[in-house]
């Protein structure tokens, strides 16, 4: 198409998107109290990374909530998930809600966290844990169901002890699947932490953003909206490259 | 079909009461937990179920609630219908056209993988602040799981391009191709996208409604954390998780006959 590929293509349409916004403003359809030209989005986005009070009070406390909900949500995801997998009539009990939490406004619950807990770190990285740990679970089983019988078999021919077999055979026959929860469970702590913060909070990107709409500073609001862009998809992409070097059984994603 | 089966046998019965039983363990295990937790916290702020049932009661009877229950109804209604039918019309088309899905597909994927919270103010500033609003952003919430997974469910059967042999040997016409062929083949991935949109248009309601709303479920949140009133809170996380577990259970049982149905035997 225009002897263009697809990529191309991709590109082409990113910069007519950019190019819109940078001449919606200046020409006056849209006010620019309300939308900033895009060249002076990117320029506020640097001022904003070139500030040390951004990464204190901003990109940091975001990010480590997340690393901390990401990290919970993968350990205990697969723990829960081997577990639910193991004890048939657990699994039974509990499967239909499994594929029904995600239908759950699970965010509904930040204020009861809040009122017990207050304020803070905690309660924002619990919810995110709490929000991206099912995605984990349910991926991980999949991927134990995915392991067939005769791996299992093959183990004991070969007389590997239990523990060998499940870290050597059956995890990472799992792998794959799991890497697909993972992915998603990141997702899902950024979410869930902007989210907190934007709505209560006094640290962090969410917040950043929050109050800048607050007090109407347009540029801060939109670098910070870039920012938190360009770390969603930067952290996107270095997953689904990871999970495709670490998976062998095609693509999957 | 199955009563019929069940007045028969009688153990049809006993396997329905079964069924029904193993359903029960999660939620009289919240439960358990919950009041086991009351008495062990015990303090002020926190309430057990006793305390939040008996407000649920009295939250469910007052206007002002039930007002915001049909802000919050109308607000997921209109934006589910929307996403689900722009986000299969959009994922469908894209799906045929595999250059197109490869040049828009990951601009899709780039857009959803974003926080959508961080635009809120966007929404406000340009739509103000009331049901447009509101609907929009929980209308982009859903809008593109539905089109991505649409898209590749449609994609991934041009691949698999058997499909397309047998609409070519039975000289079908393209309009004919899709609506007999293709439209019922990804019938299955459409209802789990349109399963997955409806939770994530429902978060993206009580989402709006909560930063900024006069209204709603999640106003009654907001209003309730300021307020410190833990028990109405829970009172109405009950009902919100109630009333998002419905539609979901429609979905995944068509989902599932559906499958069923056109995978007999065997796969």
């Amino acid at each position: 198409m225009l002897a263009l590929r697809a990529w191309q293509w991709t590109l082409l349409l990113l910069a007519l998107a950019a190019l819109v916004l940078e001449i919606l403003p200046r020409v006056g359809v849209v006010s620019r109290a309300t939308l900033l030209p895009f060249s002076e989005m990117v320029v506020a986005a640097v001022q904003l990374l070139l500030r040390p009070d951004f990464y204190t009070d901003g990109v940091l406390p975001s990010l480590l909530a997340i690393l901390i909900a990401f990290a919970i949500a993968a350990v205990a995801g697969v723990a829960i998930g081997y577990l639910i997998w193991r004890v048939r009539p657990l699994r039974q009990a509990i499967d239909p809600y499994l594929t029904a939490y995600y239908a759950l406004p699970i965010f509904a619950l930040y204020p009861a966290l809040i009122a017990i807990w207050g304020q803070g770190a905690g309660p924002i990285t619990a919810l995110a844990a709490l929000f991206a740990v099912v995605a984990v679970i349910t991926n991980a089983m999949n991927g134990f169901d995915s392991a067939p019988p005769i791996i299992g078999k093959l183990a004991r021919s070969m007389q590997v002890p239990e523990r060998t077999y499940f870290l050597k055979f059956f995890l990472p026959y799992a792998m794959p699947y799991i890497l697909i929860g993972l992915r998603l469970a990141f997702l899902y702590s950024l979410l869930s932490v902007l989210a907190a913060e934007f709505l209560l909070s006094s640290a962090g990107l969410g917040h950043f953003i929050q109050i800048a709409y607050v007090r109407f500073d347009m540029a801060e609001m939109y670098g910070a909206i870039l920012v938190v862009f360009g770390l969603a998809i930067l952290a996107e992409r270095l997953i689904t490259l990871a999970v495709r070097k670490l998976t062998w059984v095609g693509d999957l994603t | 079909m199955t009563r019929l089966r069940a007045k028969r046998t009688g153990g049809g019965v006993r396997a329905f009461l079964g069924r029904l039983g193993l359903l029960a363990v999660v939620p009289a295990a919240i439960l358990v937990v919950w009041f086991i937790a009351d008495l062990l916290v015990d303090s002020t702020v926190f309430a057990g179920p006793v305390e939040s049932f008996g407000q649920m009661v009295g939250t469910l009877s007052s206007p002002r609630y039930q007002a915001s229950l049909v802000v919050t109804l109308e607000t997921v209604a209109i934006a589910f219908v929307l996403a689900v039918v722009l986000g299969g019309v959009v994922g469908f088309a894209l799906g045929l056209a595999p250059f197109w899905f490869r040049a828009v597909g990951p601009i899709l994927q780039g857009i959803y993988s974003i926080p959508k919270v961080t635009i809120f103010p966007l929404f406000l500033v340009f739509l103000g602040l009331g049901l447009v609003s509101r609907t929009s952003f929980a209308f982009v919430h859903g809008f593109f799981p539905m089109a991505i997974i649409v898209m590749g469910a449609t994609a991934n059967l041009r691949t698999t391009d058997i499909y397309l042999k047998l609409g070519a040997s039975l000289g079908m016409s393209f309009g004919q191709l899709v609506r007999t062929i293709l439209l019922p083949a990804i019938l299955p991935s459409f209802l789990t996208a349109a399963r997955i949109a409806f939770g994530l248009v429902f978060l993206g309601a009580i989402l709006a409604e909560m930063f900024a709303s006069n209204g709603g479920l999640g106003h009654e949140l907001v209003r309730n954390m300021h307020l410190v009133r833990v028990d109405r809170i829970l009172a109405q996380v009950v009902l919100i998780g109630i009333i998002a577990i419905i539609p979901n259970a429609l979905l995944r049982t068509l989902e599932v006959r559906l499958t069923r149905r056109l995978r007999p035997a065997g796969s």
